[in-house]
């Protein structure tokens, strides 16, 4: 039973579905009135220029009621963060105006010093004493 | 302790100090240095205002002394008396009569003939005969009673004295030291070998070398030698030199060349040097071994050396 009811249903909702397709598909063939069934079925005739239009074979139509699928919001992209690049630390060496700009040197590696043995003075030594004629 | 020396000129000589010092006590050179300096100064002939020749050129008087001077005059009069007048102060007007009237490096030749030589020898000795005597000069302390035309000079014992006035008043707390003016010299204690001094004799026949040594034996001893190699001249054909004979008041005629002294003190070596030497070989032996702690050694006019007894210890 339970089988049943479950294929029914969509078979009743096709031929609901076919039924009233069927019914604007012939009164589009008529080509001579539009029909606008809004949802305070209320109908609102709209006469062509040559045409003169009449109400007497018009039926209430009723819309059918849905679900409004909901509106799916896409979040909006992050935007990829630009790569920063930072500046050197280094600021370049720019001269100032009417300065020619200063060359300097390329230090010279201080060689390690060599520790020369102090060469110790040899005293003369004293005269040797010699008493004499002066 | 290291053996430290300076030499440089002065009393028209060369001045030799040499001491066993600590690095911080080297200046003790310049100051012995500056006593000899401030002697010549004030004691010195040839500088025309020195204490000496202020007093040469006084009138005759009453004239106040400095200490020092009075010191020196003192001794100078002790050591006339001791040698019977051999050692004379006032010797000076034949010194300058026979051409030594100033430093020695100086004099050069006087292009006199003999004849105007023998007069001027005959002149200086007729004035050195009617000087004033240095006993004639009256001492009371520092002041001195000078007679008219009484002048001097202190050449004699110049070297000596200050030799000892430096070990005395520089060197006076000094184990080892030598000091010497133009080879007048007083040594003290020992040498780098911890042995006494080992002094020199100069061979006056070849001067440049010695012909004995004197070891001090770590004693305090003066040494001089006095001779007639040096310090002499020629004029006019005649020779001199500086060793005066008081007697004649001409250079001395002697049979000695030179004669080394060893005394307690570089004064007492240096006058007595030159009195041995105007005694000649024979007395002036004798005159040596009549004086405790007094040697010497006399070179003959052949070379030949000969020695007093108190010299034989010390070689």
């Amino acid at each position: 039973m339970k089988k049943f009811k479950i294929i029914s249903l969509p078979i009743l909702l096709l031929a609901v579905v076919f039924s009233i397709g069927g019914y604007y598909w012939g009164a589009l063939s008529q080509r001579s009135k539009v029909y606008i069934i809004t949802r305070n079925d209320q109908v609102s005739t709209t006469t062509p220029t040559n045409q003169v239009a009449t109400t007497t074979n018009v039926k209430p139509v009723t819309s059918v009621s849905g679900v409004v699928a909901p509106v799916v919001t896409k979040p909006a992209p992050v935007p990829t963060a630009p790569s920063i690049v930072k500046p050197s630390a280094t600021k370049p060496n720019i001269p100032a105006v009417n300065q020619p700009a200063t060359v300097k040197p390329t230090p010279t590696p201080t060689p390690a010093p060599v520790v020369m043995p102090v060469p110790v003075p040899t005293p003369t030594p004293a005269p040797a004493p010699t008493t004499k004629v002066s | 302790m290291a053996m430290l020396w300076k030499k440089f000129e002065a009393l028209g000589t060369e001045i030799i100090i040499t001491a066993d010092l600590r690095p911080e006590q080297k200046y003790l050179l310049d100051k012995a240095q500056a006593s000899v300096v401030e002697f010549e100064q004030r004691f010195s002939r040839f500088i025309p205002d020195s204490e000496l020749n202020m007093l040469n050129n006084f009138a005759g008087g009453e004239y106040r002394l400095s200490a020092q001077f009075a010191d020196l005059l003192k001794h100078a009069q002790t050591f006339y008396h001791e040698t019977n007048g051999l050692f004379d102060p006032v010797i000076i007007d034949v010194l300058e009569g026979i051409g030594y009237d100033r430093n020695f490096s100086d004099i050069n030749s006087h292009n006199l003939t003999k004849q105007q030589v023998e007069i001027k020898w005959q002149t200086a000795s007729s004035i050195y005969e009617h000087r004033p005597k240095m006993d004639e000069l009256k001492m009371n302390g520092e002041v001195a009673l000078v007679p008219p035309g009484f002048r001097l000079d202190l050449g004699g014992l110049g070297k000596g004295y200050v030799v000892d006035l430096i070990a005395r008043e520089v060197f006076a707390d000094i184990k080892n030291f030598w000091i010497s003016a133009g080879g007048d010299l007083l040594a003290n204690g020992n040498d780098e070998q911890k042995n006494g001094w080992q002094i020199g004799v100069q061979n006056p026949l070849k001067p440049e070398s010695e012909s004995f040594y004197i070891n001090t034996l770590g004693k305090q001893l003066g040494i001089a030698t006095s001779g007639v190699i040096k310090r002499k001249g020629e004029a006019g054909g005649l020779a001199w030199h500086h060793i005066i004979d008081p007697h004649t008041g001409r250079p001395a005629i002697v049979d000695i060349l030179s004669v080394s002294v060893v005394a307690p003190s570089a004064e007492t070596a240096d006058v007595y040097a030159k009195t041995i030497l105007l005694l000649g070989s024979k007395a002036g032996v004798e005159f040596a071994d009549q004086h405790e702690g007094v040697g010497c050694i006399i070179f003959l006019t052949d070379g030949a050396p000969i020695f007093s007894r108190g010299m034989v210890a010390y070689l």
